[in-house]
């Protein structure tokens, strides 16, 4: 294993070499809107942060972080921590990154920490069968578009369903009771993120 | 009436000749600070902020923002907000190339710190929460030379707060920002 993930180190430097130096890193903010969360009627909208490395012409990375609070019923919220990367594969040649739209599909993974709050203020008689949190790994693959402002400066438009892989974290409601608890067995939980963000690209000759 | 005519068209012409002269803001700071009014359009709720902000011009077109804005009060008494300060990042597009006029859009994202009180149940506790926000911005900056700048800045912030008060509450808002401001590194042409 270990000479493996040597042996894919020592080729990027090789790759970078056969490259143009165009849009090699790049950096930006992000804001995303998560919705259908595990068949919930929910929408969270976030903030986070991304950089870029473009390891070949056609194949970009994208490695991002973000913080996505949304609301779970009229008494709690959940709040979701994701850090993760995905693999951008261009599929028109990026021109210099002088093409207007550039659409792309990716594909990637990610860690998620889930943590659900119930608001503070009320009369409940709040029962935590199980922690208020969890970790979950993902994964995720969805279709974008950079729309390059400049050949430096684009704004990136992506949609992506994220699926989770863990013990699902349930919030139960009964009148004033509120019952917090972690499924006993493992399943797959999704939701679609449409991420809007602006990057800067370093590098450009 | 005559005079204000004959001053407006001389202003006019010391714009438009000033306007000749190059600048450049390549590889330059821009900072300001400035007290900033800003409305709550959910409830009509008039607020006030002291906003620092700067921009580094990574070239003629594209700069680098950062900003940050301290919740001084709510002119509403007695207001349910006890905080909504803002910290916000992104970048502008700059439409002019070695212009004094400077005028641009932009986008920024960045995290709120609202804290919020209830005005019915007084054993209820001040609560604050962190709140993703998304800010597109539109304004002008004129240079009056390589020191000093003048700037007009309208923002749409746009948040929800989910925990700060009895109810999940819509916190976008109009900001506006103006003033004087001091350049580094901008250069006479």
């Amino acid at each position: 294993m270990r000479i493996i993930v040597l042996g894919v180190l020592l080729w990027i430097p090789v790759f970078l070499q056969g490259q143009d130096k165009l849009g090699r890193v790049s950096f930006g903010l992000r804001s995303t809107i998560s919705m259908f969360n595990h068949g919930e009627n929910t929408v969270g909208r976030g903030v986070g942060g991304q950089f870029r490395v473009q390891l070949l012409d056609r194949l970009n990375t994208e490695w991002f972080a973000d913080y996505l609070p949304g609301t779970l019923s009229a008494n709690a919220n959940r709040r979701d921590y994701h850090i993760g990367w995905s693999v951008m594969y261009y599929l028109k040649d990026h021109d210099q990154f002088k093409r207007s739209f550039l659409p792309y599909v990716l594909a990637g993974h990610c860690f998620d920490y889930t943590r659900i709050n119930v608001r503070d203020g009320g009369n409940f008689n709040v029962s935590y069968q199980d922690p208020n949190f969890r970790w979950t790994s993902a994964i995720q693959a969805g279709l974008g578009s950079h729309y390059n402002i400049t050949q430096r400066l684009d704004l990136s438009l992506s949609a992506q369903y994220m699926m989770h892989f863990g013990k699902h974290l349930h919030l139960e409601e009964s009148g004033n009771d509120i019952t917090i608890y972690r499924e006993d067995h493992g399943g797959i939980e999704g939701h679609l993120l449409v991420t809007l963000s602006m990057n800067y690209k370093f590098g450009i000759r | 009436m005559k005079k204000y005519l004959i001053a407006t068209c001389l202003l006019g012409l010391m714009i438009s000749a000033s306007a000749q002269d190059r600048i450049k803001k390549a590889k330059g700071i821009r900072m300001m600070g400035t007290f900033s009014p800003a409305v709550l359009t959910s409830i009509g709720e008039p607020v006030y902020y002291l906003t620092g902000h700067w921009n580094y011009y990574f070239n003629e077109h594209i700069s680098l923002v950062g900003e940050g804005s301290y919740f001084m009060s709510s002119l509403k008494k007695p207001s349910e907000i006890t905080a909504n300060h803002k910290l916000l990042g992104g970048f502008n597009y700059h439409f002019k190339s070695e212009s004094r006029f400077d005028p641009f859009i932009g986008l920024q994202m960045g995290i709120g710190l609202v804290g919020g009180q209830s005005l019915q149940l007084i054993n209820v506790k001040r609560l604050n929460e962190v709140v993703p926000l998304i800010s597109p911005t539109v304004g002008m900056n004129y240079y009056v030379g390589s020191i000093f700048h003048f700037f007009g800045h309208v923002r749409f912030n746009s948040g929800t707060s989910l925990e700060a008060f009895a109810e999940k509450r819509n916190m976008d808002e109009w900001q506006l920002l103006v003033g004087l401001g001091l350049n580094f590194g901008v250069k006479k042409g």
